[in-house]
């Protein structure tokens, strides 16, 4: 019978495939949304060191493309850059301005994040410029290709502890679109037709037959958990054959595990849908309550953009909606090809949310 | 006669019987102790304005409300005990009849057969109420008579011993009308009983064998149309058509002081 429902076909699935090639092959902004952010270490605490990062400061200001931090120390800013928290970080060793040394500046990012490395190189450079023409009055010995070099590399591993991965737009946008789709036929799929069977005294119908309508609902819970699950496989199917995305990389076992992990999602949401069914009157008012539900959790839970776009503030309440555990549990499956159970707190907010959820359905519904 | 209980001492068991049944709904009390029963084969009339008592009487035998006190019995089983066991030997119709949308008539008498766990035919229970060339035709193509048929149909699933009627007619032309009637006649000669509610004087005096007249939630008079109606010819009162023949609305204004159709307000739809 569900597929007969076009329209609900429609914005469960065909939607959210057409959005997620929609991003997929527009790629917004593959390189994060902010500017690059730039730390600088000054080991070397002289005047040379002192021109030189007001040169950086003013010169990044004048690009516009960079965003610079100070840091205390090397190991400091290198974590940080392996959190994802700062791009690069400019190194100004202690030797920088000493008369005579050919000193050297590094630049050190993530090995495959380099383009962040690279802005900020450019600027050093500009800015080694124009510090060797205000100094060039000084004695020959100060000058630039004399005392300074500038070199690139990357922000050495630590053992034990896998850097951050090249943030790549596509699978990123891709998983959360399919996380969303689940939320969306979840929620759709079962909000307007329960208020549709209940105004029209369907529910009320069944509830005089011997089965009674928790038979009904059950096979209607199942059958919504089904779509779920087949249209989470046509998406990732549709990700990895047309956008390229490798799905749970070296790990088959991944795509079971994601449609497990779709199908337990599915409950939580269709359960949201059984509630919104009961606070709406009629199909009209069923609508604004779903996408009133839904359309905030698709923006705050990092669908489209990563959670660090949003005001920490915001972001340390939204990391807690059932969406952002999905995606969330849904990314390292399919990006990293971790394993579902090493999902640990994403699964627990889901089951939580699933509890709390299925409470409020159970506590809320009525037949008529 | 007029007394709803002097059937108790009828020779034949009943097959349903409703006993002192009273709900109310806040301040208003909806049935205020009703009661009366139906025998094997019988047509049972509740006859009465909108909002005098009909349906919540209806919906509490059908085990879809609970009664604040009373009970009913079908086949000598309590409804408050064991609705689903009540539930599984009666058909009904509901006064709301929609179906799903999406499904057509044939797999709609199919649903219902599997939640009443039957191998009914849908084909035989279509042709019954004359649907069957529309048996892939879906709910919403129907007519509003049509509906009601097929509401009827998904009443007959499971072979009941007794069938509950809620305003069949109600909203009907009078072709529709004279339809459902027919499929009324022939279920209740098959031998199973009928209860149905109706605010038409012309269906409780065609279709049932014996009515009750409820205002306010009370059954004011109860027997066979022919019985009420003589026994108002036999205190003499006349009809308010100025003619000889009393009919049961006569009955019902001498009872209440109000006629029936006032209440009614139906909109005609085409079948």
């Amino acid at each position: 019978m569900y597929y007969r429902d076009r329209l609900a076909l429609f914005w469960s699935l065909a939607f959210p495939i057409v959005l997620m090639l929609i991003f997929g092959f527009l790629n917004f902004g593959g390189d994060g949304f902010s500017a690059p952010r730039l730390a600088i270490v000054d080991q070397a605490g002289n005047s040379a060191s002192a021109a030189l990062m007001a040169g950086m400061s003013e010169g990044a200001g004048a690009v516009g493309s960079i965003e610079i931090e100070e840091a205390s120390d090397i190991d400091n800013a290198r974590s940080l850059i392996r959190d994802g928290d700062l791009d690069a970080v400019l190194i100004i060793p202690d030797d920088f301005g000493a008369p005579g040394t050919a000193s050297e500046l590094k630049v050190e990012s993530n090995a495959d994040d380099i383009q962040p490395a690279f802005v900020a190189m450019s600027i050093v450079e500009d800015v080694l410029l124009d510090v060797f023409i205000e100094l060039s009055e000084v004695p020959e010995q100060y000058q630039l290709a004399k005392w300074a070099n500038v070199s690139m590399s990357s922000v050495p591993t630590v053992e034990g502890e896998e850097a951050e991965q090249d943030f790549d737009y596509t699978p990123f946008v891709v998983t959360g679109i399919v996380a969303m789709s689940i939320m969306q036929s979840g929620v759709f799929s079962v909000a307007f037709i329960l208020v549709r069977l209940r105004n029209q005294g369907v529910l009320r119908r069944f509830r005089a037959s011997p089965a009674g309508p928790a038979h009904f609902l059950v096979a209607l819970v199942i059958t919504r958990m089904c779509v779920v699950a087949l249209q989470t496989y046509v998406m990732l199917i549709l990700a990895s054959l047309v956008l390229d995305v490798d799905v749970g990389p070296g790990r088959p076992i991944a795509w079971v595990e994601l449609g497990i992990l779709a199908v337990f999602a599915s409950w939580i949401f269709v359960a949201l849908g059984l509630v919104i069914s009961n606070m709406a009157k009629t199909e009209n008012s069923a609508a604004p309550l779903a996408t009133g539900v839904t359309m905030p959790m698709m923006f705050l839970s990092g669908v489209f953009f990563p959670l660090t776009v949003l005001p920490d503030w915001l972001a340390a309440v939204t990391q807690y909606l059932p969406l952002s555990f999905l995606a969330d549990g849904f990314r390292p499956i399919v990006i990293l090809g971790e394993p579902l159970w090493s999902q640990g707190s994403e699964l627990i907010g889901l089951g939580a949310w699933a509890v709390v959820i299925f409470a409020a359905a159970v506590r809320v519904f009525r037949w008529e | 006669m007029n007394n709803p209980t002097e059937t108790n001492g009828s020779a034949t068991r009943a097959l349903i019987e409703a006993r002192e049944l009273r709900i109310s709904y806040g301040d208003l009390v909806a049935v205020d102790g009703i009661s009366f029963e139906v025998a094997p084969g019988e047509v049972f009339g509740m006859l009465g304005p909108n909002g005098a008592g009909k349906t919540s009487t209806v919906e509490i035998i059908e085990g879809l409300r609970k009664p604040d006190s009373g009970d009913a019995f079908v086949n000598g089983v309590s409804v408050t005990d064991e609705p689903r066991k009540v539930k599984a030997m009666i058909g009904v119709q509901l006064q709301q009849a929609n179906f799903f949308d999406l499904l057509n008539l044939r797999e709609i008498i199919d649903l219902f057969a599997a939640l009443y766990e039957t191998n009914a035919s849908a084909d035989e229970l279509l042709d019954r109420v004359g649907l069957l060339s529309k048996s892939k035709s879906r709910s919403k193509e129907l007519s509003g008579g049509q509906r009601q048929r097929l509401s009827i149909a998904t009443a007959l699933v499971n072979d009941p011993v007794a069938v509950f009627l809620d305003e069949p007619t109600t909203g009907l032309d009078p072709r529709a009308r004279r339809n459902v009637w027919e499929i009324v006649n022939d279920i209740s000669e098959s031998g199973k009983s009928l209860v149905m509610t109706t605010h038409s004087m012309e269906e409780a005096e065609t279709l049932c064998d014996r009515v009750a007249i409820v205002d306010a939630g009370k059954i004011v008079a109860s027997g066979t149309p022919t019985d009420l109606i003589d026994d108002l010819a036999a205190r003499g009162v006349k009809s308010i058509k100025g003619d000889d023949d009393l009919t049961l609305e006569d009955v019902f204004i001498d009872l209440t002081g109000r006629s029936l159709r006032e209440e009614e307000a139906d909109e005609i739809e085409e079948d």
